[in-house]
């Protein structure tokens, strides 16, 4: 896990459990990351002999940003409701 | 410092040559550095050492914008190894990484082609290769220069 999902953790949740998603869920997907970014996204949890042969980049599901004004932003994608929204 | 070193950050500080961005959106010209690389890496699979001052991912990132095609990024010691993929792929699989770890490589970083963030996560295969490193993180870029750090599973 990347330090700066631990840092935005309470944010996350926030957002999360505002928007119908599974914060549970969102702490278990990958996370890429620079400075001000985090991505969240589904990659399979086996391995690929393969290696960078098949090199498609595995579906993002949440952008997070932290924009020059300090206030966290979120982006949904196609793929968000399929793994992070809550099953009522 | 190389010639080349020197060449790089200036061109690019005063007409935008070989920034990434720049390429991609404008049809900026590569760098002559970035140039002399394109030449010795003409097709898939090319593959080149330079000294680690000669080449960084920034340049990667070009040369796809420049090319639409991935690049790879080696480094051990004081030498780089480049690698020229195709659109959605490079020739490394497990067996070849783990070929480059015993030889003391580590992997600085490679390109996806595209314009935003969804084009920056982790293939399967990227994981996968990244296990056979003795490092934990490694970094893609894509061909607007962005980029993001993506580690192992956990």
């Amino acid at each position: 896990m990347c330090k700066l999902f631990d840092d935005w953790k309470k944010e996350i949740r926030e957002y999360c459990e505002n928007n119908g998603l599974s914060f549970e869920a969102a702490e278990k997907l990958s996370q890429s990351w620079n400075k001000t970014t985090i991505v969240l996204y589904h990659c399979e949890s086996q391995n690929s002999d393969s290696g960078l042969l098949n090199d498609e980049p595995s579906p993002m599901v949440l952008l997070i940003r932290r924009e020059k004004n300090g206030r966290l932003t979120f982006e949904q994608t196609e793929h968000t409701d399929k793994y992070l929204k809550k099953v009522s | 410092m190389s010639i080349h070193s020197i060449d790089m950050p200036i061109e690019q500080r005063n007409t935008g040559k070989g920034n990434p961005n720049a390429v991609l959106m404008f049809g900026v010209e590569l760098n002559n550095r970035q140039k002399m690389l394109l030449e010795k890496l003409p097709e898939f699979d090319s593959r080149i050492i330079v000294s680690r001052s000669s080449v960084n991912m920034t340049d990667l990132a070009a040369l796809t914008a420049y090319t639409g095609d991935e690049f790879a990024m080696f480094t051990k010691g004081n030498e780089r190894l480049i690698i020229r993929g195709g659109k959605t792929n490079v020739n490394i699989d497990t067996a070849q990484a783990k070929v480059l770890a015993n030889e003391g490589y580590r992997w600085s970083g490679h390109t996806h082609p595209g314009l935003n963030y969804n084009c920056l996560t982790a293939s399967l295969g990227d994981k996968t290769v990244l296990k056979c490193f003795p490092q934990k993180t490694s970094v893609i870029y894509n061909s607007k220069g962005q980029y993001l750090t993506f580690s192992k599973e956990e």
